[in-house]
């Protein structure tokens, strides 16, 4: 980003005042102290606050008002720049906020300063989740300003996970905002969850050693799950991918060596949502009365076969990278939790249990047999789509294990220790 | 693989044994000018400052070497009379993780009637919400550190009936991810110290079974690096102060087996710093009070006899632990 586009403090290393000039520096947005005044400003501002506005026991205190504010946010803005851990200062902002002696606005400001130089800065992070609850709270946004608030916001969580690789917080902070859309009125929580979707796959294309951004693609993609029926042709032109055939390919790919299931490519394309799942699933009824969502079954398939093959090509191309093998646990795990979830069965403690429709209650005398039997887990581990997945996962470990990377031996132990794989593979 | 993995080689020259004198004196001296820039810098983790360095001395049997009325006198006129909270530092705000520290300092003295008790609780039940979380303080962020800390002070306190305990676990078992993991929220990935807060949660509600246990020990093994150093998410630097978080959780699940014991003493033991005593996050680095204790505390489990035993739930003594009639879960299958 061009500096002038850019809000941005920093101290300068300069060891002395040698030409005995300010040592504040000021270009563009941008400002800089050098370095040899920060002890003696740092030690200046903290010292007043903590003698005067900090002083114990409180009522000794100096309490902020229209005489001093504008000192005390001096005092603020300065120590906070330098040593923005200070919770008790960022608090004292809260309260100045709440008496109107500070603007929400211009401390939405003053806190991406703060992240321009601490990334990492949980307290500045939580300050401004604050700052926007209330926002959200307390006045009825017009949208077009909702709408600004919240591209500000993810612009400041790109440039904190920018500058700081596996950023806890900043990725926190991009899910809570999300999560708080939820809750906000006049706003097109679809449409975000599609765009940062496709935000999210750019971003961890690019950044393939950064667990934090794919731990927030895996929330994108369960966010997929949840859109509109309606909505599912705006996100596939969004994504620019024709999902189903991309499925659709990788499946025929993988078909199990079955002749009685053979279907060529072109055939599979031709089948509904419910022809095609219950091809994968083997016609296999629940275990309880409530109807298969095959239309809803048929699209996570699809966004998780997809990432599928994304994770492929990534891991050809970078190789080597415990972050994408842990991103696949994920996608994984996924796929097998619809397949246990169709069949009605739940894995705990390491077996597969009897799972209890939370719908209806048609699976009563069922669940009197408490553990599984075996007929139940040979209809998973015989269906078209587990046989897709194993024979997809087998190969794969073995193409990596030809390049010689360690992390496809340990995803294989993965499979069949913690995916409890192990009597299948 | 190897070119890849983010690491650090231990030099030949590093330390190899536990340098016990040096690291009590580096203690001993730290922070003893109280104008100094860093002095400043750090006032506002003070309280959480003594309790690392007092443990430290502690498990070194070197307590004596520490300021104990000082330190009392201290906390006493950080407690916050109104809302019953411990602040960081006079002057400071109350807040849960000082409240926390506060009490575990004064658990280790047996002088718990410095504060008033009544107060500490009254401000972490009040901190609990609907949702059997808890707040650090006044203004709201919610983590499930803050949880730990409530439990953890409030069971050194023989006070852990004030709190909905039920909803506090259904809490923290909410930040479970799918690879047995937890994060600071609902949500969140996956993190080794929040792993500790969850699991030392659990351990003192006595809920250790709600855990995906074989899942989650399969994940911390992970953490360890080919230098024998353990990291606390996936492809970042080891770091020392995992080796506590990942191996008290490791040791509360009853699966400190299965990291390479080996390897990581050396790796811990090559943080040390030769010169000025006490450890730090990577060798080579400038080593601090925090990661002191946590090298030691480590060295604890690891089994090195001339640290004394520690407590892989609360980080303190067993000796303290045992006084105080505490007993905290540690799974057996």
């Amino acid at each position: 980003m061009p500096l002038f586009f850019r809000y941005a403090f920093d101290i300068v290393p300069a060891e002395e005042n040698f030409r005995n000039k300010s040592p504040v520096l000021h270009l563009f947005n941008c400002l800089g102290l050098e370095s040899w005044c920060v002890k003696h400003v740092y030690m200046y501002c903290y010292s007043e606050l903590m003698d005067k506005y900090f002083a114990k026991p409180k009522r000794k205190a100096l309490k902020p008002s229209s005489v001093n504010c504008e000192r005390i946010t001096k005092l603020l803005n300065l120590t906070l720049l330098i040593n923005p851990e200070l919770t008790s200062l960022w608090n004292k902002r809260r309260e100045m906020v709440l008496k109107s002696f500070l603007e929400k606005t211009k401390e939405l400001q003053f806190t991406k300063l703060v992240l321009s130089r601490k990334p990492k800065c949980n307290d500045a992070f939580s300050y401004r989740r604050w700052i926007l609850e209330a926002m959200f709270k307390g006045e009825s946004l017009q949208s077009n300003v909702i709408n600004s608030l919240i591209t500000e916001e993810l612009l400041i969580c790109e440039l904190a996970s920018d500058k700081s690789p596996n950023n806890y917080h900043s990725w926190n902070h991009r899910m809570w905002l999300v999560n708080k859309l939820k809750s906000v009125k006049n706003f097109d929580l679809h449409f975000l969850y599609i765009k940062e979707y496709e935000f999210s796959e750019r971003w961890t294309s690019k950044h393939v050693s950064d667990y934090s951004c794919f731990h927030y693609r895996q929330f994108c993609i369960k966010n997929i799950f949840s859109i509109n029926p309606d909505q599912w042709q705006t996100f596939e032109n969004t994504v620019n991918c024709n999902l189903r055939k991309s499925f659709v390919k990788i499946l025929s790919d993988n078909f199990p060596n079955d002749v009685t299931i053979q279907a060529s490519k072109d055939d599979l394309l031709t089948y509904s949502e419910e022809n095609l799942v219950n091809l994968l699933l083997c016609y296999t009824n629940k275990n309880c009365s409530c109807a298969v969502e095959h239309v809803q079954v048929c699209r996570k398939l699809e966004v998780l076969f997809h990432e599928l093959v994304l994770n492929i090509e990534l891991l050809r191309f970078y190789k080597f990278h415990e972050t994408m093998w842990y991103h696949r646990r994920f996608i994984v795990h996924e796929v097998m939790s619809i397949m246990y979830d169709h069949f009605g069965v739940a894995r705990q403690n390491g077996v597969l249990v009897k799972n209890n429709c939370g719908v209806c209650s048609m699976d009563e005398l069922r669940q009197k047999q408490a553990k599984i039997v075996r007929y139940d887990s040979n209809r998973i581990y015989s269906c078209v789509l587990f046989n897709i997945l194993k024979n997809i996962e087998t190969k794969f470990i073995e193409e990596r294990q030809r390049d010689d990377d360690n992390y496809a031996c340990r995803h294989e132990k993965y499979l069949r220790f913690v995916e409890g794989l192990n009597n299948v593979m | 693989m190897a070119f890849n993995t983010k690491d650090v080689v231990l030099k030949e020259d590093r330390p190899r044994t536990l340098l016990l004198q040096k690291h009590s004196d580096y203690l001993a001296g730290y922070g003893l000018d109280k104008d100094d820039f860093e002095f400043c810098m750090t006032e506002y983790l003070r309280m959480s400052g003594i309790y690392w360095s007092l443990t430290a001395m502690e498990l070194m049997g070197q307590s004596s070497r520490m300021p104990k009325d000082e330190i009392i006198e201290f906390i006493t006129s950080c407690q916050d009379k109104e809302s019953g909270g411990v602040s960081a530092s006079i002057g400071h705000d109350p807040h849960m993780l000082y409240t926390l520290s506060a009490v575990q300092v004064l658990a280790m003295y047996d002088r718990l009637d410095a504060i008033d008790v009544e107060g500490v609780v009254r401000y972490i039940t009040s901190l609990q919400q609907d949702d059997g979380s808890f707040f650090g303080d006044k203004w709201g962020e919610v983590d499930t550190r803050f949880s730990f800390c409530a439990v953890m002070a409030l069971s050194l306190l023989h006070r852990l009936d004030t709190i909905n305990v039920n909803k506090t676990v259904d809490f923290v078992l909410s930040c479970m991810n799918f690879d047995g993991g937890f994060g600071s929220k609902p949500g969140s990935e996956s993190h080794a110290g929040l792993i500790y807060c969850c699991v030392g949660t659990l351990s003192i509600c006595k809920r250790m079974d709600a855990l995906k246990a074989d899942e989650l020990a399969w994940w911390l093994c992970e953490r360890q690096l080919p230098s024998g150093g353990l990291n606390g998410r996936p492809e970042k630097l080891p770091d020392l102060c995992y080796s506590w978080w990942v191996m008290s959780s490791l040791s509360m699940l009853n699966r400190i087996h299965w990291v390479d014991k080996k390897s990581l003493e050396e790796y811990i033991l090559a943080c040390q710093d030769a010169e000025t005593g006490g450890f730090s996050d990577r060798p080579g680095d400038i080593p601090d009070p925090f990661h002191t204790l946590f090298g030691l505390a480590g060295l604890s489990l690891l089994g090195n006899t001339s640290i004394k035993l520690v407590n892989p739930t609360y980080c303190m003594p067993q000796e303290t632990i045992d006084r105080l009639k505490l007993e905290p879960q540690v799974l057996h299958i």
